[in-house]
């Protein structure tokens, strides 16, 4: 499972120079002629990870309309950041890092202002041809209710704590590796592991049964 | 822990949550649309900045002519003053206006000409003006001295 961890995207070329290792963004070139002002360049980056921080933000938010506005947002911060961006680490790490310090800082101002209600739950998708294709072909829940399977898993979500959310998200929804969400969320291994296992023995309460 | 893995293979389900490909175009136009029109606000001189700052972040091997950069400068305009300065000196004008400033800051400072501005002569009366002079005298009224002491007063 480990090996999947680690995609195409996220993946920066070793290239030896002398004794020392230099890693090679994947998005070099990109980040270079976004920064010179081509516009182009960086619609091309906006593409390129629309579509995973979108995954990431909205498993967090459980809300379709938050989700595109704070990405928006993100993309805006990450345009205008970008002549800050010293390549430390990877456009990927970075502007997954940018997209989720706002959903964090997002989700603490909406949990002051109210709880969060059934109804802020999207449940759009729950239509969605790939979910009701992959729920009828695994075994556990292959007699469940996808509707209900889908609310539960919302609803268990939701009731995680904002952290432990995001480290579910990113390790059993998007397929990170630790050592990537301890980057991205700027803490250790082992809490992102820690935070992981109390998160999975929260869950397994409120799924208990759709785990028969 | 084979419950655990039975909580994930559930969770892992919502990555199937996802719009469709319309969605994702949209948003790219939508981001486009917004990103140009935020380029359009900004005023020319902060995209002059941002424009200069790319060009001294993108000097990566030759940070050094930052600071030498700044020294440069730096001597460029002390040279500029010191001679401006050496300049002004020479000049004549120049030194009237150091003369006056002199005698300005003279005349500020100094106590006893300050005191001189401010000193009020007292006259005497006209007839104590001229000794012996009788107060009869028939042109005591129009001038200072009678006609008779003119030619000695001019010998003195």
């Amino acid at each position: 499972m480990e090996t999947a961890r680690t995609t195409a995207v996220t993946s920066s070329r070793e290239v030896t120079d002398g004794k020392k290792i230099r890693r090679i963004d994947p998005d070099q070139d990109l980040i270079v002629r976004s920064r010179q002002g081509e516009t182009a360049a960086f619609d091309e980056l906006v593409e390129k990870y629309t579509k995973k921080l979108y995954g990431l933000v909205y498993h967090m938010t459980s809300n379709h309309e938050d989700t595109n506005d704070i990405l928006q947002d993100v993309f805006a911060k990450a345009y205008r950041a970008l002549k800050r961006f010293r390549g430390k680490s990877t456009f990927y790490t970075w502007i997954y890092s940018i997209a989720t310090n706002m959903t964090l800082n997002f989700l603490k101002k909406r949990n002051r202002r109210r709880t969060m209600s059934l109804n802020d739950v999207d449940l759009a998708i729950e239509r969605d041809k790939d979910f009701i294709e992959a729920t009828s072909k695994s075994d556990p829940v292959r007699e469940a209710n996808i509707s209900e399977l889908q609310e539960r898993l919302n609803m268990a979500m939701q009731q995680l704590s904002d952290d432990h959310r995001a480290v579910v998200t990113m390790f059993d929804i998007q397929g990170m590796p630790h050592a990537e969400i301890s980057k991205i969320i700027g803490v250790s291994e082992g809490t992102v592991r820690s935070r992981l296992f109390y998160a999975h023995r929260q869950l397994q309460t409120y799924l208990e049964d759709f785990r028969n | 822990m084979k419950d655990s893995e039975e909580v994930q293979r559930l969770v892992r389900l919502k990555r199937y949550e996802t719009p469709g490909e319309e969605y994702f175009s949209s948003f790219a136009d939508e981001f486009k649309d917004r990103q140009r029109s935020e380029m359009l606000s900004r005023s020319s001189r902060s995209l002059l900045a941002e424009r200069v700052t790319v060009w001294f972040d993108g000097l990566h091997g030759a940070k050094w002519l930052v600071p030498a950069g700044a020294a440069a400068a730096a001597i460029g305009v002390g040279i500029f003053v010191s001679s401006d300065k050496v300049e002004s000196e020479g000049s004549p004008q120049s030194a009237l206006v150091g003369h006056v400033t002199a005698v300005n800051e003279v005349s500020e400072n100094d106590p006893a000409q300050l005191a001189e501005e401010n000193i009020h002569i007292k006259l005497p009366k006209p007839d104590q003006r001229v000794p012996n002079l009788k107060s009869s005298f028939p042109g005591n009224g129009f001038g200072l001295l009678p006609a008779s002491s003119r030619g000695n007063l001019r010998e003195l």
